[in-house]
């Protein structure tokens, strides 16, 4: 017999389906949410219902948004011949921190994992395309994760757009800022190496 | 808490949490085992390009008391591959080979040999050889190397070696070929010819450094390439994905 009554132990369980979250983690979340003011519970479970009912995807990048086209799309003052190709909204949300990049972006939601089953039909590439065949882009930059997974997606998606008349590009990899360059890896430094500009 | 070091391959890893990873080594010396590595997606300084599919690193493991799960806690990198994520067909066949190697060894089975094999197919991978080639050979090695070799030597059935014959068939239950008076009742799909079965052979005994002299031509790749396969998945008797990727996408990379 559960020391916990079935409500609770209904929370944990859904709790614990959560990524990163065990058993003992949602017990304690559990817990400390029965120990919240109502008011506070419910403004949580609202929220997740809200989420559920308002986000969905952009119709043109595929990130998450409340309306459609989301605001980065429909915003006139950002440059519509350059498309950056980000794994998730995640990767996304951090180049826009950087304030690097005034353009326009494309969600593939993953990048190509065999091991997983996730090929080039599960990821937003098709999508990808037909924006490309639209005529608008001159250049599409690749800013997938300098993983083996994401390094393997950019170098198809590179095979894939070779044939279309719009510069291909792929973000750089190398030293990180303010870091000792002797205490960086042999394929990092080759990599910057590799991706020198002319000073 | 014992303390190991051992060259290991990265067959998987999967995100754990906020920043851990959670990874499948097949280890030189313990076989195949998994760990955790804390920290792994944020540290810049202990696992920076180390923890990555397919590289061949030494990592030191240590082991909990009660806890099937070890813990990574330094990693050296040995060999990353890197020509592998360059190509998308190299990166697939990589995966594949990992992947089926995952799926064959048990948790805590040490395998030298087939750690060799694995070991010289990512190589052979990375320095740009013919993949349908290697992936033939690494299906014969494989399935030698797990005591399930197929019989090129004589007919399964009749257990006779009759040379001069058109055409051999494979026959998947008793894991041989069988010769043609033997055949009659096996589809035309399982055939081999006699050049393909003495390439095979050869194939099998030969050791990993002479391997890529051997010359596998077109005719010999499509009459070997789909029985090794279907029986190795047949012994397996469970999906691989990759090779499902591999099928899927063959047009599309080529």
């Amino acid at each position: 017999m559960s020391v916990f009554p079935p409500a609770l132990l209904r929370l944990i369980r859904n709790l614990g389906n959560l990524p990163g979250i065990g058993e003992k983690t949602a017990a304690r979340l559990a817990l400390a949410i029965l120990r919240w003011p109502e008011v506070r519970a419910k403004e949580l479970a609202q929220s997740i219902d809200e989420v559920k009912e308002k986000i969905r995807f952009c119709s043109t990048c595929f990130s998450f948004t409340e309306t459609d086209p989301c605001a980065i799309c429909a915003d006139p003052k950002r440059t519509t011949d350059a498309i950056c190709v980000v794994e998730d909204p995640g990767d996304m949300m951090a180049i826009e921190k950087s304030s690097g990049f005034k353009g326009r972006y494309h969600v593939l939601h993953g990048v190509l994992s065999p091991m997983d089953g996730v090929g080039p039909d599960e990821l937003k590439i098709k999508e990808l395309l037909l924006r490309i065949k639209s005529g608008q882009v001159k250049e599409v930059i690749l800013a997938t994760s300098p993983t083996v997974a994401g390094e393997a997606t950019a170098a198809y998606l590179a095979g894939l757009l070779q044939n279309e008349y719009i510069a291909v590009t792929r973000i750089a990899c190398g030293v990180p800022m303010g870091t000792d360059l002797k205490y960086n890896d042999e394929m990092t430094l080759r990599r910057a190496l590799e991706a020198r500009t002319k000073a | 808490m014992p303390l190991h070091k051992t060259p290991a391959i990265i067959l998987n890893h999967k995100d754990f949490g906020e920043s851990d990873k959670i990874i499948t080594l097949f280890t030189y010396s313990l076989g195949k085992i998994t760990s955790i590595a804390k920290g792994a997606k944020r540290s810049r300084k202990r696992f920076a390009n180390q923890l990555d599919l397919f590289s061949f690193v030494r990592p030191i493991l240590w082991e909990k008391q009660h806890s099937s799960l070890t813990r990574i806690d330094q990693c050296d990198l040995l060999q990353p591959f890197a020509s592998i994520r360059k190509v998308p067909e190299r990166f697939a066949y990589a995966a594949y080979f990992c992947e089926l190697v995952d799926a064959w060894v048990k948790d805590r089975d040490p395998h030298a040999e087939l750690f060799h094999l694995l070991l010289w197919a990512l190589r052979m991978v990375d320095h740009g050889a013919s993949l349908a080639p290697l992936s033939v050979i690494f299906h014969l090695r494989l399935l030698t190397i797990v005591g399930y070799a197929p019989n090129f030597i004589a007919c399964v059935t009749c257990n006779l070696w009759k040379g001069g014959q058109v055409f051999y068939s494979f026959n998947y239950e008793k894991g041989g070929i069988v010769c043609s008076d033997c055949a009659f009742n096996l589809p035309l799909k399982n055939r081999l010819s006699p050049g393909t079965v003495k390439l095979l052979s050869l194939a099998q005994k030969t050791s990993l450094a002479k391997l890529s002299r051997l010359h596998f031509s077109a005719q010999p790749l499509a009459e070997s390439a789909p029985i090794l396969e279907n029986f190795v998945h047949s012994l397996l008797g469970k999906e691989i994905k990759s090779y499902r990727f591999l099928s899927r996408s063959h047009e599309c990379i080529r």
